[in-house]
């Protein structure tokens, strides 16, 4: 048995490999200089010969990449702040929306809800570019176009944490609501009490998920955006990445740490809310 | 007293019914808005020419249908999604019982898994180039194995490349539905079969399996719709004509864009959209069923 | 195992509210800065408030009107221009041949008068003046190099004698500024301004500290402050004690350093002039208040270098600058009856507009004709990073297929063909035809781009062209690439290109052969061609010793010589190489007269011949008016104009004009200046000067005979350069490579069906 579990572990760590290598590369790689980073991936940054010489600690660590990114480069701090602004007005609207909405296709019968699932299925479906002039033509037409809110209000609408959050709704047994409407509650009482603490978890995970889906996107920023100032720090990436190859890793690795710590944060949740979209009685 | 008790419910219906459509209409505003009238600008594009507001009848579907690289752009799509959506659900479950086979010793693994989820597309491409480039670390690695340097990006391996960038990013996500499957099986049916002499092998196929089956639906769908946020990577990676084994729709989309072929790209998009309503029907079925 | 997940999540938490407050204190940053921003803009906003209830538009903007000179600077040196001190403007000149006394002119507001005070007899006649300064009493002070080549300082006046003030350790160093005040004479040097007494005894120095270069082109006095450039702006010194203040931060950006400063002569008020206009600085200010828009004056034209600002007496100012060698001054007046902002905006977008000079030059000359348009230069691709053209263009077509978008685009590096297909193109047969008919446009230029049925969408407003040079025998194997590949390997031993990259080669010849590659009506690639241009290349390769990739070592001590990463743009000059002996004929790619003067210079030592090559030229800048654009006359306007020979006239080293009747004044062009450069590893070098006329006339007249225009598609480009990479590495035949680009091509092609 237990020579089993080693197996199992052992198997386990060296998919884990594929992670953790990746990781700590970036994060080395991020604590290089800039010659040291030149010397270790020159082929990759300017047509040298060689090989490509990744390494998981640095000869010479240094925090200069860091210092230089936060410190000297204010276009960097701008972005983060309308990452932060455009995902958290996103977030906001989808907790009060989608759940809302989530909740009315995950605990009642009404007609036409199978058709509307349906539908909000379907929009889920195509790649953004296809919608990309589409939307600018309703965009445009709202005096949207170069805003935050170009960003935010389709952003707020997508199907997907309805799709997650009705899952996870739809889980709350039916004899739970009966009990608590024969005890005279509202609907909206019987929302708030019960199906906000007992979908707490898919909540969550929508939320989660959400901010991935919104923190890394680019192409709407991209699009609808043409004011510099206003771009998130997903399109400030592959610049800083093609333009100082000093800062490229630390930008990534700053970058990615909002989503990360969040993850580690909220995993629990995340498990629990993926786990109860997946599974119902 | 039975008709009594009909129109008491019918009453209840009509309330809960109220109540349902007062929740839903803030997200139906805005969909309506923001996502199905473009919808529907799409498909009117799809019968009109190019920027101009003339119909043109299925024209454009017509010759979307019989345009060569819409065919290749199909089949390389279709291609993408039958290997790599069942290695994804087969690799995840694997992980998946691996991982609930160890209890919460297995904790570390599921957040590890769960990263490269939260990886910008920038990092990942980044990072890509350091492994795949024809001087990177992978040629050097089989270079100890007496290989030729290969540029596995652009060159036939790109196919490979970008299954293992799919999977890699959506495993962890994959493995922890396939983990509430495996938790909502009770042990006592396991117990049971153990009693019966069943192996871990008969546990698995006759217990197991059909257990997840409702899982594997949903996993399966999920796993269909991230399918398509791949494309980026990929685009990022090897440009607007990468190797023909990745020429996908989005990559053919793209391109009509970058020519102005809205109507075309609008009439394609409509054939995807009824491509996959069908399986998303199917599944919506099943789901209904659960539902109401 | 519980306790422990709890503190991975605590500290998770710890560490996302660490980010959050950093984020926060980005956005502390941010507000700060949106506030400048505002505050920059209210001073106009309320302007057009004010008025708002009477007017529908405000009124009140500066205009700009030239001053006539009142010298030839063909045969007279403009010593310097400067204000009296009872307020007038004085410029002092001199004979460029005879040389003679140094001459005055007084400018009274209307005309210039020639005046003669007692002190100009005093000043001796054989130096060269470079700065003048007038003290508040009316004594002269004077820098100027004596016959050795010393630089001095003098004083003299119409009571005393010419003096020079003792100064030893200036004697080598360029002096670049002088001006008198209350504490002294400030004089700037290398790193810094002294402070002199009236015997040369040094007071105190400011130092300069500018990162961009260690002189100040421009300082400015104000009642108690001395302005001097530093690291991140201008520095404010106190004039007395030598105290540094405070630092102003940079209008536009370091290159504000070399703009000119002016303080008005009471308060601490001052002002810059740069290519963004004229800029005020209130005392104690924090924000540029911006005057004079640059955009909308000859400030913000590219052939314009600003020398010096000084302020009139009436909130007007002077700007003396340079363009094309000659002295201009700009006076800026305010006229109230002009509306502060233009009612019309015409937009123009491209990939890359940050340096196309002519463009900018004509939007600057184009406003100023018609006060009541602005133009606004959308520079699409210039600064994306890691954004992909693909990317910039597709959010550039999301506004075409709406009915937005630019009035105007410059199509380099766009789908040209498919927004000509689509209707996104207007038709400017009608200006094009007129301006053909009167002689304004070569018609061997412009015939290219008129269409089956006689519709013009596209035009070019700059040309550069390949010449190719050589002894005679030589430049006969030129005019296919098979000829040149036979050539070659003829003669193994006398490479024809210079060492290089395989892939800068590849590029170098695809341009140079384009239209044997890629069928110019169709655009699609001529089968077979693309091997013989791999073979091509590589044969040529193979005889100058090039490489795929140049390891460090291997550049032959010079910083990446062979490896440098050339892109899509080329650059080519050969001339160094041939006239050194290692490569057989050289091609050169001409944007100006100033490209031949080396070339010239070899061929006069060693007798070579020089010929155009094929016809071909590279259509620069290629304008199209959009169907969708609201300004369209405007912008057929525009056109007109970019291609008439006002603005085809100047000389901007971005490529020759298209219009014939500016070649005129090309030709007409002169210059002094020279270039030089050694041979390495001789006593050997070659010198250019100005070509003489009948070489400018022979350079000129190419342009009569170019009729085969390079108009490149980028996609297929890089899947040439792409695809071909194996071959070059040895690991695929030329036929290979050359199917696997066909291939790509076919699937580019075959998306258009």
């Amino acid at each position: 048995m237990r020579g089993k579990k080693i197996v199992q572990r052992a198997v386990l760590t060296v998919i884990c490999l594929f992670v953790w290598l990746p990781f700590l590369m970036m994060a080395a790689s991020s604590l290089m200089s800039e010659g040291e980073l030149l010397e270790r991936f020159g082929p990759i940054l300017s047509n040298r010969t060689g090989s490509i010489k990744p390494a998981l600690i640095p000869d010479y660590p240094t925090l200069r990449p860091y210092v230089e990114l936060l410190l000297d480069s204010p276009g960097f701090f701008v972005m983060f702040w309308n990452s932060f602004l455009q995902t958290g007005a996103v977030l906001l609207g989808q907790v009060v929306i989608a759940t809302a909405a989530a909740w009315a296709f995950g605990i009642y019968t009404f007609p036409g809800k199978r058709q509307l699932f349906f539908l909000y299925i379907i929009l889920m479906v195509l790649p953004f570019q296809v919608m990309q002039a589409a939307n600018y033509l309703v965009l445009d037409k709202l005096h949207l176009i170069d805003t935050h809110l170009a960003v935010i209000l389709p952003g707020i609408f997508s199907a997907f944490p309805v799709f997650i959050m009705t899952q996870c709704f739809s889980s709350i047994p039916k004899s739970l609501l009966e009990a608590a409407r024969l005890d005279g509650a509202g609907e909206l009482r019987i929302f708030v009490l019960v199906g906000i603490p007992m979908g707490f978890p898919g909540i969550m995970a929508a939320g989660i998920l959400g901010f991935l889906e919104t923190y890394n996107a680019v192409e709407p920023a991209m699009a609808y955006l043409k004011t510099r100032t206003l771009w998130p720090l997903s399109l400030y990436l592959p610049n800083i990445t093609a333009d100082k190859v000093s800062v490229a890793w630390a930008a990534s690795a700053v970058a990615m740490m909002p989503p990360v710590l969040l993850f580690l944060a909220g995993q629990t949740y995340l498990e629990q809310g993926i786990a109860l979209s997946g599974v119902k009685e | 007293m039975r008709r009594n008790n009909n129109r008491k419910r019918n009453n209840r219906n009509r309330k809960e019914a109220g109540g349902a459509y007062a929740f839903l209409l803030p997200s139906l505003l805005g969909t309506a808005l923001f996502v199905v009238l473009p919808y529907a600008e799409l498909i009117r594009r799809s019968f009109c020419s190019s920027i101009g507001r003339e119909f043109v009848g299925l024209r454009n579907y017509i010759q979307v249908l019989n345009n060569t690289t819409f065919r290749l752009a199909v089949f390389n799509t279709c291609r993408f999604l039958i290997v790599c959506i069942p290695l994804l659900l087969l690799l995840s479950l694997f992980t998946a019982v691996m991982i609930s086979g160890l209890k919460e010793k297995g904790n570390t693994y599921k957040t590890t898994l769960l990263l490269p989820m939260a990886v910008p597309v920038a990092s990942i491409v980044l990072l890509w180039r350091v492994i795949f480039h024809s001087q990177g670390l992978l040629n050097q690695v089989t270079a100890i194995l007496g290989a030729e340097p290969v540029d596995w990006i652009n060159g036939s391996t790109a196919f490979g490349v970008l299954v293992f960038t799919y999977i890699w990013k959506n495993l962890g996500y994959d493995m922890i539905l396939w983990l509430a499957g495996l938790s909502s099986i009770s042990d006592q049916q396991y117990e049971a079969a153990r009693v019966d002499g069943a192996g871990a092998f008969s546990c698995f196929w006759y217990i197991t399996m059909p257990g997840l089956k409702k899982t594997m639906v949903l996993t399966a769908a999920l796993s269909l719709f991230n399918s398509f946020k791949v494309f980026r990577e990929a685009y990022l990676l090897a440009g607007d004509y990468p190797n023909e084994s990745i020429y996908m729709l989005q990559h053919l989309f793209n391109n009509w864009f970058l020519s102005l072929d809205i109507q075309k790209m609008s009439a394609a998009s409509v054939l995807l959209l009824l491509a996959i309503a069908v399986p998303v029907l199917i599944y919506n079925r099943m789901q209904g069923r659960n539902i109401d | 195992m519980k306790q422990n997940h709890w503190r991975k999540r605590i500290t998770a938490c710890i560490l996302l509210a660490a980010m959050t407050v950093l984020s926060v204190s980005g956005c502390g940053n941010k507000t700060q800065d949106e506030s400048k921003t505002n505050q920059e803009t209210t001073s106009q906003t309320e302007t057009s408030g004010a008025n708002a209830n009477q007017e529908p538009v405000a009124k009140g903007r500066y205009v700009e009107h030239k001053i006539e000179l009142p010298v030839d600077e063909d045969s007279m040196w403009i010593l310097d221009i400067v204000k009296s001190p009872e307020g007038n403007f004085q410029l002092f000149a001199k004979d460029k041949n005879a040389g003679g006394p140094v001459q005055l002119y007084e400018y009274n507001g209307s005309v210039w008068t020639l005046i003669t005070p007692d002190y100009l007899s005093k000043i001796p006649q054989n130096i060269y003046i470079s700065h003048i300064a007038y003290s508040s009493d009316g004594i002269v002070y004077l820098t100027y190099r004596d016959a050795e080549y010393k630089e001095k300082l003098a004083k003299v006046s119409d009571t005393a004698d010419f003096t020079v003030i003792p100064l030893e350790e200036i004697s080598k160093d360029m002096i670049t500024n002088l001006h008198v005040s209350k504490s002294g004479i400030l004089l700037s040097l290398m790193w810094n301004t002294m402070v002199l007494e009236d015997d040369g005894t040094v007071l105190r120095r400011l130092p300069h500290k500018s990162a961009q270069s260690d002189n100040c082109f421009s300082f400015a006095v104000t009642e108690d402050s001395f302005l001097a450039p530093g690291d991140q702006g201008f520095i404010r010194y106190n004039e007395v004690t030598g105290e540094e203040k405070e630092i102003i931060p940079y209008q536009s950006g370091e290159e504000d350093i070399y703009g000119s400063l002016a303080a008005a002569g009471e308060g601490e008020d001052f002002y810059l002039c740069n290519s963004a206009g004229i800029h005020r600085m209130m005392e104690n200010g924090t924000i540029w208040e911006t005057i004079v828009d640059g955009s909308l004056t000859s400030l913000g034209m590219p052939s314009i270098n600003i020398k010096k600002m000084m302020t009139g007496s009436d909130n007007d100012y002077y700007v003396w600058c340079i363009e094309n060698e000659k002295s201009n001054l700009i006076h800026f007046t305010y006229d109230a009856d002009m509306p502060s902002v233009p009612s019309k905006t015409l937009t123009i977008y491209g990939l890359n507009l940050s340096d196309n000079k002519t463009l900018r030059q004509a939007a600057s000359l184009f406003q100023m004709a018609n006060p009541d348009v602005k133009i606004e230069i959308i520079d699409g691709h210039s600064d994306a990073g890691g954004i992909s053209v693909s990317d910039t263009i597709r959010s550039l077509n999301t506004e075409l297929v709406n009915g937005k978008g630019a009035d105007i685009l410059v199509l380099d590096g766009l789908p040209a063909r498919s927004y000509k297909e689509k209707g996104i193109l207007e038709d400017m047969q009608k200006i094009i035809g007129e301006m053909i008919e009167s002689g304004e446009l070569y018609d061997n230029v412009a015939d290219k781009f008129y269409e089956e049925d006689g519709a013009v969408y596209q035009i070019p407003t700059r040309i550069s062209f390949p010449v190719i040079i050589g002894n005679e025998e030589d430049l006969r194997h030129f005019s296919t690439l098979e000829d040149i590949a036979q050539y070659q390997n003829a003669n193994p031993d006398k490479p024809i290109t210079s060492k290089a990259r395989y892939e800068n080669i590849l590029r170098e010849y695809a341009n140079l052969y384009y239209t044997e590659l890629v069928n110019p009506e169709t655009g699609q690639l001529v089968p077979g061609k693309v091997k013989t241009l791999l073979e091509t290349v590589k044969t040529l390769g193979d005889a100058c010793g090039a490489k795929v990739i140049f390891g460090e070592s291997e550049n032959d001590g010079r910083l990446n010589a062979f490896g440098f990463d050339q892109g899509n743009r080329i650059k080519m000059s050969g001339i160094y190489d041939l006239y050194g002996g290692s490569r057989l004929i050289s091609i050169e790619m001409l944007n100006s007269i100033n490209d031949m003067m080396l070339p010239y210079s070899a061929i006069d030592k060693r007798g070579y011949s020089m010929e155009q090559l094929n016809g071909s030229y590279l259509a620069l800048g290629m304008l199209g008016v959009t169907s969708t654009g609201k300004e369209k006359e405007t912008a057929m306007e525009f056109v007109r104009f970019v291609l008439g020979s006002q603005v085809q006239s100047s000389d901007l080293r971005d490529g020759f004009p298209v219009n014939p009747e500016a070649v005129d004044q090309w030709q007409e062009k002169t210059s002094e200046y020279s270039v030089a450069i050694s041979v390495s590893g001789s006593d050997d070098y070659l010198d250019g000067y100005w070509p003489e006329p009948e070489r400018r006339q022979e350079l000129l007249g190419y342009l009569n005979t170019l009729n085969n225009p390079i108009i490149l598609d980028g996609v297929l480009m890089e899947m040439i350069i792409n695809e071909s990479k194996g071959y070059f590495e040895g690991t695929q035949t030329a036929a290979q490579a050359a199917a696997a680009v066909e291939n790509k091509a076919k699937l580019y092609e075959a998306e258009q069906q």
